[in-house]
C-alpha cells in the first residue's frame, strides 16, 4: 500500500501568535536600544517595520494588528523625543508614527494575505495528492470487498479515524454492515446511516442534520440512488474543517465511482455468460431441428413419391398415404418440441411489425386446411379491423395451434369458429369448438406446458397451448380459455391495439 | 406423365449435402422428367454450374462449405438459372434474404414432392415466358387486361387507384411467385419506404376488399413472415 502523508486536524492556536508577536516586539526593542547609539531614532522605525513585515510572514492577522500597534507605541514610547512617553513632541514625527501605522498595517494586510493564498495552495496540493494516492489505489482493486478494504484503510490513515460501511438493503436484504469495517455502528448510528441513505445526502458530525453526532455520514452514490453509506468518526473527536469534509466527500464519491464501475463490469461478464450459453442453445436446437427433420424430409419425399407413381395397387397406394400423414404429424410434433425449447430457453425474439389480423386468420387456416377437412369452419373477420403491431409468423403459429387443438378435440362434423375482432384497445382473436369444453376448474391452468385435462382423449402433446401463450406473451399480448354456453371451448388471444402509423393517400 | 415436361427433359441440378435427399430428390425428379445432376457442396455446384447449363436450380441453405447464400449470390452474379432454395421451418429471414439476393422460389423442409414439382414447374413457366406474357390476366371472376389498364371481377369493372393498380399489376407480371415485403414496397413505393410494412398491409386489405371473394379462395396468399404471392392460375 502507498503511504499517504498524514494530515491530522490542525488546531488553530491564537495565543501562541499572540506571544510570537509579542517576544518579536520584545526582542527588537532589545536590538533597537542597542542600535540606538549608531542610528538614529527615525531609522529605528523601519527596524520596527521589517519585524512586522517578517512577522506577518509567519502569524495571522490578529496577532500582526497586536505587535503593529506595540511597536508602534514602543517607537513612541521609547525612542521619539520626548523619550519614556508617549508624546510625541514635533509635527515631523507625529507625521512619522501615523505613516508608520499605515505602512505597517497595509505591508502586514498584503503578507498575511499572501500566506493565508499559499497555505491554501498548499492544502490544495496536499487535498490533491491524497485524492491521487486514493485513486490509484482503488484502480487496481479487484472486487468490491478489496475497493472497500482499501477505502477503509486510506481514509483511516489519512483522517486518523474509524470508518464503516453500510450496504443499502436492496432485493429484499435487510441493510448490512461490512464486515471489515473499523467501526462497528450501534443502532442509533445505524438509524443515521439509513438517513444518510434515504436522503442520499451527508448527514451527522458537522452538517445540518444531527451535527452533534461522533461520526460523518456520506452517502456512496455515482448518481443514482446510493448503494451505501460511508461512515466516519475521528479519533480526536473533531469535526472536519470544510476543506477537508470536502475532501472526504471526493473520497466518497471516487469509491462510489469505482463501485459502480465494478458493478458495471460484473454485470458485463455475467451477460456475455448469458449470451454465450444463449448461443450455445441456438445451435444445439439448431442442429437438433437439422438431424430430426432431414430423415422426416427423406421419409416424406420418399412416400410422396411413390403415391406419385402410377404402379402402385390399391393397398399400397393407401399405405403410402399413411405414411405421409404420420410424417406430417411427427413433423408438428418435432415443431412444436423446438417452439417449447425456443420459449423455455427465453430465445423467442418476436420481430414486431404492422400486421393485418384477418390476414393472420387467414395464413392460418391456410396452413391447417388439411386437418380442418372434417370440420365445417366459420370465419369472422370483422370488417375494418385496424392494423395490429406483432410478429406475423409467431402470431399465425398461434393460431394454427388454437386450431389443431379444436381440430383434435372436436368431433368431425361439428363447426369451428374462427374469429377476429376488435373490442376498445384490445384485438381478440378466437377459436370456438363443440367439442367437450374444459373443466371449469383447469381452466387456468390450460395454458401450462404439459397440462392435460385428465379427461382428454389420448393425442397431442401438451405443448400446443403452452406454445400459443407463448408466442403471444413474447409479444405483449394474453390469453385465455373458457366454456361455451351450449357447450365447447373458446380460446382466445388479446392483443393490445397500438396507434397504426399514417399512410399517407395518394395524391393521384 | 406431364406431356410437356417429358418432351423437354429440363436439367436440373441439386445442391444438397444431405446424401439421403439428394438421393430421394433425384428419384422424385426422375421420374417426373427431369434430367438431374448433383452437388454436395456449394464450390462443386458452382463448379457445376459454370460449366453446364441448367434449367433449373435446387439448392439447400444448410451447406456446409459455404453458406447457400453466398453461393446464391455468386451464382445470380452471372446466370438468370431459376433457383428453389430449400430452407428450415423458422427460417423466415433466411428465406426473405435468398428471395431478395434472387432465389426464384423457396420450399420449407420437410417439403412434400407435388408441392416440390408444382414450384418447378411455376418457375419454369416464369422463365420460359419472360417479356412475352398474355395482356390478360384471368383468375376465378377477374380479369385484368394489362394492355388496356383494364380491371373486371364478374364482368363487371373495378375501379382502382393509381397505386393499388400498380401494386396489382407487380403481382400479376410474377404470379405464382412470392414477392418480399421489401421488393414489393421498394417496387411500388420507392426505397425509402423499404421498411414501411403498414403500407403493404393497408393495401393489401383494400385490394382483397374489392377483388376477394372469401368463397372463392384468396387471390393474395400471405406466406408468414416473408411477402406475398398472387394465387397461379394456371
Amino acid at each position: 500500500m502507498d503511504h499517504v502523508d498524514e494530515m491530522p486536524p490542525a488546531p488553530y492556536k491564537p495565543w501562541v501568535e499572540y506571544a510570537a508577536a509579542l517576544g518579536t516586539f520584545a526582542g527588537v526593542s532589545l536590538l533597537n536600544l542597542w542600535l540606538q547609539s549608531w542610528i538614529g531614532y527615525q531609522a529605528i522605525a523601519l527596524v520596527y517595520l521589517l519585524a512586522v513585515v517578517l512577522l506577518a510572514l509567519f502569524v495571522g492577522r490578529g496577532p500582526i494588528l497586536f505587535g503593529t500597534v506595540l511597536t508602534a507605541l514602543g517607537w513612541s514610547f521609547i525612542f521619539a523625543p520626548p523619550r519614556y512617553s508617549f508624546h510625541i513632541g514635533s509635527f515631523y514625527d507625529k507625521m512619522m508614527f501615523a505613516m508608520y501605522f499605515i505602512v505597517a498595517l497595509t505591508v502586514a494586510q498584503l503578507t498575511a494575505r499572501l500566506r493565508a493564498e499559499q497555505l491554501a495552495e498548499q492544502r490544495r496540493e496536499e487535498h490533491a495528492r491524497a485524492l491521487y494516492v486514493f485513486t490509484r489505489e482503488l484502480a487496481d482493486a479487484g472486487d468490491q470487498a478489496d475497493i472497500l478494504d482499501r477505502t477503509i484503510g486510506q481514509i483511516g490513515k489519512v483522517f486518523q479515524a474509524d470508518v464503516a460501511v453500510v450496504f443499502a438493503a436492496s432485493n429484499g436484504k435487510q441493510a448490512t454492515q461490512f464486515s471489515q469495517s473499523t467501526w462497528r455502528l450501534d443502532n442509533s448510528e445505524q438509524a443515521l446511516a439509513q438517513q444518510a441513505l434515504t436522503g442520499n445526502q451527508v448527514v451527522g458530525r458537522g452538517t445540518q442534520a444531527s451535527p452533534e453526532t461522533a461520526g460523518i455520514y456520506l452517502p456512496l452514490s455515482a448518481g443514482s440512488a446510493p448503494e451505501g453509506v460511508l461512515a466516519v468518526r475521528t479519533n480526536s473527536g473533531q469535526e472536519l474543517s470544510s476543506e477537508q469534509r470536502d475532501l472526504l466527500e471526493n473520497f466518497a464519491r471516487q469509491t462510489a465511482l469505482v463501485l459502480e464501475r465494478q458493478r458495471l463490469r460484473d454485470a458485463e461478464v455475467r451477460t456475455k455468460l448469458l449470451s454465450e450459453s444463449e448461443r450455445l442453445g441456438r445451435t444445439l436446437l439448431n442442429s437438433v431441428s437439422h438431424e430430426l427433420r432431414t430423415p422426416l424430409a427423406a421419409i416424406a419425399t420418399a412416400a410422396g413419391t411413390l403415391r406419385d407413381s402410377d404402379q402402385l395397387t390399391p393397398l399400397q397406394q393407401r399405405l403410402s398415404i399413411e405414411i405421409e400423414s404420420a410424417t406430417a404429424r411427427l413433423n408438428r410434433v418435432v415443431h412444436s418440441l423446438l417452439n417449447a425449447a425456443r420459449i423455455q430457453s427465453g430465445q423467442v425474439r418476436p420481430k414486431l411489425d404492422w400486421c393485418d389480423p384477418a390476414d393472420v386468420v387467414r395464413a392460418a387456416l391456410r396452413e391447417v386446411a388439411p386437418l380442418l377437412a372434417q370440420h365445417r369452419v366459420e370465419k369472422k373477420l370483422q370488417p375494418g379491423l385496424p392494423l395490429i403491431r406483432g410478429d406475423f409468423t409467431l402470431l399465425q403459429q398461434a393460431v394454427t395451434n388454437l386450431l389443431v387443438n379444436a381440430a383434435t378435440y372436436a368431433k368431425a362434423d361439428t363447426t369451428i369458429e374462427v374469429s377476429a375482432v376488435a373490442n376498445g384497445n384490445e384485438l381478440a382473436l378466437e377459436v370456438s369448438d363443440r367439442g367437450p369444453g374444459l373443466p371449469p376448474d383447469e381452466l387456468n391452468r390450460m395454458f401450462e406446458l404439459f397440462h392435460r385435462a385428465p379427461s382428454s382423449k389420448p393425442g397431442g402433446t401438451g405443448l400446443g397451448l403452452a406454445i400459443v401463450k407463448g408466442f403471444v406473451d413474447a409479444q405483449g399480448g394474453r390469453v385465455q380459455a373458457a366454456n361455451r354456453p351450449g357447450g365447447g371451448a373458446t380460446f382466445s388471444i388479446f392483443l393490445p391495439i397500438g396507434k397504426p402509423p399514417e399512410v399517407s393517400e395518394e395524391t393521384a | 406423365m406431364n406431356s410437356e415436361t417429358a418432351t423437354l427433359a429440363l436439367s436440373v441440378l441439386i445442391i444438397d449435402d444431405e446424401m439421403q435427399i439428394q438421393r430421394l430428390l433425384t428419384i422424385a425428379l426422375e421420374s417426373a422428367g427431369y434430367k438431374v445432376s448433383t452437388a454436395g457442396t456449394g464450390q462443386e455446384g458452382l463448379a457445376l454450374i459454370a460449366r453446364h447449363r441448367h434449367d433449373l436450380i435446387i439448392l439447400d441453405l444448410g451447406l456446409p462449405d459455404v453458406s447457400g447464400l453466398l453461393v446464391l449470390k455468386q451464382l445470380r452474379e452471372w446466370t438468370n438459372t431459376p433457383v428453389i432454395v430449400v430452407t428450415v421451418q423458422d427460417g423466415e429471414a433466411e428465406k426473405v434474404e435468398a428471395l431478395d439476393s434472387g432465389a426464384d422460389d423457396y420450399v420449407t423442409k420437410p417439403f412434400n414432392t407435388a408441392e416440390l414439382l408444382a414450384r418447378l414447374r411455376a418457375s419454369t413457366r416464369r422463365a420460359n415466358q419472360g417479356q412475352s406474357r398474355e395482356p390478360v390476366f384471368t383468375s376465378g371472376d377477374l380479369k385484368v387486361d394489362l394492355a388496356a389498364r383494364r380491371v373486371m371481377l364478374k364482368d363487371q369493372p373495378v375501379k382502382l387507384t393509381a397505386k393499388e393498380y400498380a401494386l396489382l399489376r407487380l403481382f400479376i407480371i410474377h404470379a405464382g411467385k412470392v414477392l418480399t415485403h421489401r421488393q414489393i414496397l421498394r417496387e411500388i413505393w420507392g426505397a425509402s419506404h423499404e421498411t414501411d410494412t403498414q403500407y403493404l398491409r393497408v393495401y393489401l386489405m383494400r385490394l382483397r376488399e374489392k377483388l376477394e371473394s372469401e368463397n372463392a379462395g384468396p387471390l393474395f396468399i400471405t406466406e408468414a413472415g416473408v411477402g406475398y404471392r398472387l394465387a397461379d392460375a394456371n
